[in-house]
């Protein structure tokens, strides 16, 4: 017994960053009951400090891979790379939610309450390497992300928005705890690694086959994948614009993190194991890269008809997570760095698009496609940086979108007999820009229409999309160092 | 001097700094923008004049090579370098850039923002053609796309969001197609590199990589490298624009304003043939040979089926830009003529012709365009007792485009038809019905605008003013270099001869006894 107590306070200094999260949530709910300190730059203060003191909570932990809590969570590079992602997302999403409209202020103690419950979830799906941590952690991230969404409780598309993800997010839940649980009953086990050697004993292909593909089914749901991507536009809509930005970026990039994790961990053969089991990777490749060339290409179809700017975010959010997807299919540490690399890409592009998007809706009132007519003029700088996002989102260089496009190729292509799958996705890639540059006509080429509102953007958000603005260009010419950090935090 | 190549890529991005700088408030009429983009694309020309004079003209290999670690990591490195294949483009590319500039001098809608766009794709167009990096070349053939998209989307014509969007879908289907193809290479190499020159050598390849190994695939059993010769032919094709992909092109030129149909006619084509002969030849030489009838049958196609587009058009500009497409025809039948070093010197010597005399036509056209504000052919009609400075430099222009000799095209256009009745017989003598059809369709024009009594339209005395010293000074630089070379080509051929000699070497003897007769 001594040598469990052991390990398991051993493991609490590793779980550090979870901590300093969870008292950082306290915190805020504690000064928002006091009237001395119930305002929101204090909440936005806690929750700004709270994630930095666990990022560099993380960036402390000594590096190399460890199993901390009797194996529930894993604290490697990989989990770190995400750890530190999920953090930086929701502080620029907290600063930003601080101006902008469709924030309650009244209630933004709350708000930043659950921003930080939700990056705790985020972390701990980032590092989950058991069954039951993994469940945990994504009912975590779920819950806070209804609270998010149904945020603004007066306005009727955010409570039903909201309604709609609870509906659909319980149902994928319980799909995926049956799948778990069939897995366990099968193999007697919840750590991911002892999973594969179990269902090598089983003699139940059907109920193996079910029980993985309905855990999967679950992990579909949180990165928006086809077929479980219905809730995503109606949520990104509904949601208030800076929790529709954090939901296609956060959660998104957690639920990839658990994906690689759950594929390279519990169904990943590495060539020359000694077991040889029913199932091995090979035949979940092929719904992967299923489920990638389907989800990358119904989300560019549906998004080129879109009015709602945020509704065509969401459509583009979802390709984007085929494209992620394409490189989880060649599941060798190159496809997990490009992966990775990717989500970084993405997080800073999509949050600059969704930024642009919240910096004008102060003064426009719409996120209707055909508002944003003549903004070249009318604010040449934002139009000019939602550019820069969107040509980055379509994968044009010199942007880091492009390099991350070009490494999810470049992994594929890799891959054997998948040059298919490269084709599709550069495919998609043209019929993406279409749809991007629906904005930019919007933008550029037509002129305002009459009694167009002038537009006035907050000091604060001009400030931020500077700075997402600068990494798009930059990391696009000279993204050796970041590709360098990323490839030696390794796979998880 | 050091680094030239890297000063005449970037000075643009120099002065489009310089341009975004300059407070629009303190110049209204936004004479200084002007100022500075002309003494930049000036002093481009300046450094490309210089290149000229310092080029080896004896060696047939890369010159001025600038190579810099760029992302070690998988050995992507920053290299530029010109030969004779290059040279010419570059220089053409410098040429084109000033006379853009003299030509968009009445541009007067949000010039800043035309200036600094302008300035962007002169980089983007010099720093493909100095690129020996595949990946430094992917991003500057893309970063050309940018700008260009909004330059026919907000400063040109009625149409112009149509064919902003047209031509830069159809341009990125042909780029992600290529990027594939760049990976493939990269995937086969021996030790990582993109570079192209180290690809040209099949030593570098891994022997039992699958590109080497060249297995049929399921895909109508072509091979890895037949599929790989086939995403950068589709991707350069696009550019050419070779036929079936030339449909963006009428479009793109009708809509966009003059200057940037200069630039579209004179650099961004030429693209496309510099590709093939920089990518295609001398890395998968053998298949190149396997698919030389097929882009020579689409050379003919190209100028048969441009020319009688062209002799069916309304609108003078869309005239000139199916014209290109039937003269571009001549180029890729030109690269395919292996029998002697007249077809591929010819083809190169097409792409710089063509370049200059296409930019003049589409100035004229301009020019005339500004004055009558529709450009019907049959709503002109005896233009020259009018204007006959304009005419004049119009005729001109015509006959050197269809090979009157005395001008720089006719050289060209004999040196491809040397090569292909050589090598392609039946295709040579089809494709000079191109020629018969270009004097048509040309002459045909003249007749309708210039000759026979004035349209009463313009009888009014201000109706037309005759083309003004700016709109001369666009223009002249273009007719010296075409008289020049019309009738002493060496300076052009000397420059090019070394380098397509050993390219016509390598495509000599991939192609074996094939072609030799």
């Amino acid at each position: 017994m001594d040598s469990i107590q052991d390990h398991i306070i051993s493991s609490v200094h590793a779980f550090a960053p979870e901590g300093v999260l969870a008292a950082t949530l306290l915190l805020i709910i504690v000064a928002d009951l006091l009237p001395a300190t119930s305002r929101p730059g204090v909440s936005l203060g806690l929750a700004l400090g709270g994630l930095a003191a666990s990022a560099a909570a993380v960036v402390r932990l000594p590096a190399g891979e460890t199993l901390i809590f009797a194996g529930m969570l894993a604290t490697d590079g990989f989990a770190a790379t995400f750890k530190l992602v999920a953090a930086a997302v929701a502080a620029v999403v907290l600063v930003v939610s601080y101006r902008a409209t469709d924030v309650d202020r009244e209630h933004f103690a709350e708000y930043c309450a659950m921003a930080v419950a939700l990056s705790m979830g985020a972390y701990v799906m980032a590092a989950a390497a058991n069954l039951l941590s993994m469940f945990l952690a994504f009912e975590l991230v779920s819950m806070s992300s209804y609270i998010l969404t149904a945020h603004l409780k007066e306005d009727s598309k955010s409570s039903e928005a909201a309604l709609k993800y609870v509906v659909f997010s319980a149902s994928s839940s319980a799909v995926m705890l049956y799948g778990m649980s069939l897995v366990y009953g099968l193999t007697g086990t919840l750590v991911l690694q002892s999973i594969m050697p179990g269902l090598a004993h089983s003699t139940a292909p059907l109920a193996q086959s079910v029980g993985v593909l309905f855990i999967l089914a679950g992990l579909t749901y949180k990165i928006a994948a086809v077929p479980y991507h219905f809730w995503c536009p109606d949520v990104y809509e509904g949601a208030p614009a800076p929790v529709a930005a954090f939901l296609s970026v956060g959660p998104k990039a957690a639920g990839m993190a658990m994906l690689a994790r759950f594929l390279n961990e519990a169904l990943f053969l590495p060539p020359g194991s000694p077991i040889r089991a029913g199932i091995d990777f090979g035949n979940w490749q092929t719904a992967i890269v299923l489920v990638s060339a389907v989800t990358m290409t119904l989300g560019n179809l549906s998004a080129l008809r879109q009015t709602n700017v945020k509704r065509l975010l969401a459509y583009s959010s979802i390709a984007h997570a085929g494209y992620m997807l394409m490189a989880l299919a060649v599941i060798r540490p190159f496809g997990v760095a490009a992966m990775t690399f990717y989500v970084v890409a993405y997080a800073i592009m999509n949050l600059g698009a969704f930024l642009v998007v919240i910096a004008l809706g102060k003064s426009m009132r719409s996120e209707e496609l055909d508002s944003y007519a003549g903004l070249g003029a009318r604010a040449p700088v934002v139009a000019v940086l939602m550019a820069i996002f969107l040509f980055s989102l379509a994968g044009m260089p010199p942007t880091m979108g492009f390099i991350g496009k070009l490494y999810l190729f470049w992994a594929v292509l890799e891959g054997r007999g998948l040059a298919w799958l490269a084709v599709v996705a550069a495919l998609n890639t043209v019929i993406a820009l279409y749809y991007y540059a629906r904005i930019l006509r919007q933008m550029f080429f037509l002129p305002a229409r009459e009694g167009a509102a002038e537009i006035r953007v907050e000091p604060i958000h001009y400030v931020v999309l500077f700075l997402l603005a600068i990494p798009t260009l930059v990391l696009g010419v000279y993204w050796g160092p970041l590709w360098g950090a990323i490839s030696a935090a390794g796979t998880p | 001097m050091a680094n030239i190549l890297s000063w005449l890529t970037f000075l643009p991005l120099v002065g489009m700094a310089v341009i975004l700088i300059i407070p629009t408030r303190l110049w209204k009429n936004s004479e200084l923008v002007r100022y500075v983009a002309l003494g930049t694309t000036l002093g481009c020309f300046a450094l490309a004049a210089w290149l000229f004079f310092a080029f080896d003209r004896s060696s047939s290999g890369m010159q001025f090579v600038e190579n810099a670690d760029w992302i070690p990591y998988f050995s992507i490195r920053y290299t530029l370098g010109v030969d004779g294949l290059s040279i010419l483009m570059v220089l053409l590319t410098q040429i084109i850039g000033v006379v853009g500039v003299i030509a968009s001098w009445n541009i007067n809608k949000a010039v800043k923002g035309y200036f600094t766009l302008y300035l962007l794709l002169q980089t983007g167009m010099t720093g493909v053609f100095c690129a020996l990096d595949f990946v430094l070349f992917y991003v500057f053939w893309e970063v050309m796309l940018l700008p260009m998209y909004f330059l026919i989307g907000i400063w040109g014509g009625p149409r112009k969001e149509y064919a902003a969007i047209k031509f830069f879908l159809y341009t990125l289907l042909g780029s992600v197609l290529m990027l594939l193809a760049i990976l493939a290479l990269y995937l086969n190499m021996q030790a990582p590199s993109f570079s192209i020159i180290a690809m040209a050598d099949p030593a570098n390849f891994r022997a039992d990589g699958w590109l080497v190994r060249n297995m049929p695939t399921w895909f109508f059993d072509l091979t890895p490298k037949e599929l790989v010769w086939l995403a950068f032919f589709v991707g350069f094709a696009i550019k050419i624009p070779a036929f079936p992909f030339h449909t963006w092109l009428p479009d793109a030129h009708v809509e966009a304003p003059t200057a940037i149909s200069v630039i579209l006619a004179g650099i961004l084509l030429k693209m496309g043939t510099y590709g093939i002969l920089r990518v295609n030849f001398p890395i998968l030489p053998a298949e190149t040979v396997h698919f030389a009838t097929f882009i020579a049958v689409i050379a003919v196609i190209n100028i048969v089926y441009g020319a009688l587009c062209a002799m069916a058009q309304k609108d003078l500009k869309s005239l000139v830009a199916y014209s290109s497409i039937s003269h571009m025809g001549y180029v890729m039948l030109g690269m395919v003529s292996w029998h002697s070093e007249a077809g591929l010197n010819g083809a190169v010597l097409q792409m710089f012709n063509h370049g200059t005399i296409t930019a003049m036509l589409f100035l004229l056209v301009g020019v005339v365009y500004d004055r009558a504000h529709h450009r019907r052919i049959d709503g002109f009609g005896g233009l020259w007792a009018k204007v006959p400075v304009f005419s004049g430099l119009f005729v001109v222009a015509s006959m050197a485009a269809l090979g009157l000799p005395g001008l720089s095209g006719f050289i060209s256009e004999l040196l491809v038809f040397m090569g292909a009745f050589a090598s392609h017989r039946v295709f040579a003598v089809i494709a000079s019905s191109g020629i018969v059809l270009g004097a048509a369709y040309l002459l045909w024009t003249i007749q309708r605008v210039f000759m026979g009594p004035l349209n009463p339209a313009y009888a009014d005395k201000d109706a037309m003013p005759e083309i003004s010293a700016r709109e001369v000074a666009s223009v002249v630089p273009l007719m010296i270099i075409v008289v020049v070379l019309g009738v002493y080509p060496a300076p052009a051929l000397n420059l090019i001869g070394p380098t397509l000699g050993s390219l016509l070497q390598t495509m000599q003897s991939a192609a074996g006894a094939a072609i030799l007769p």
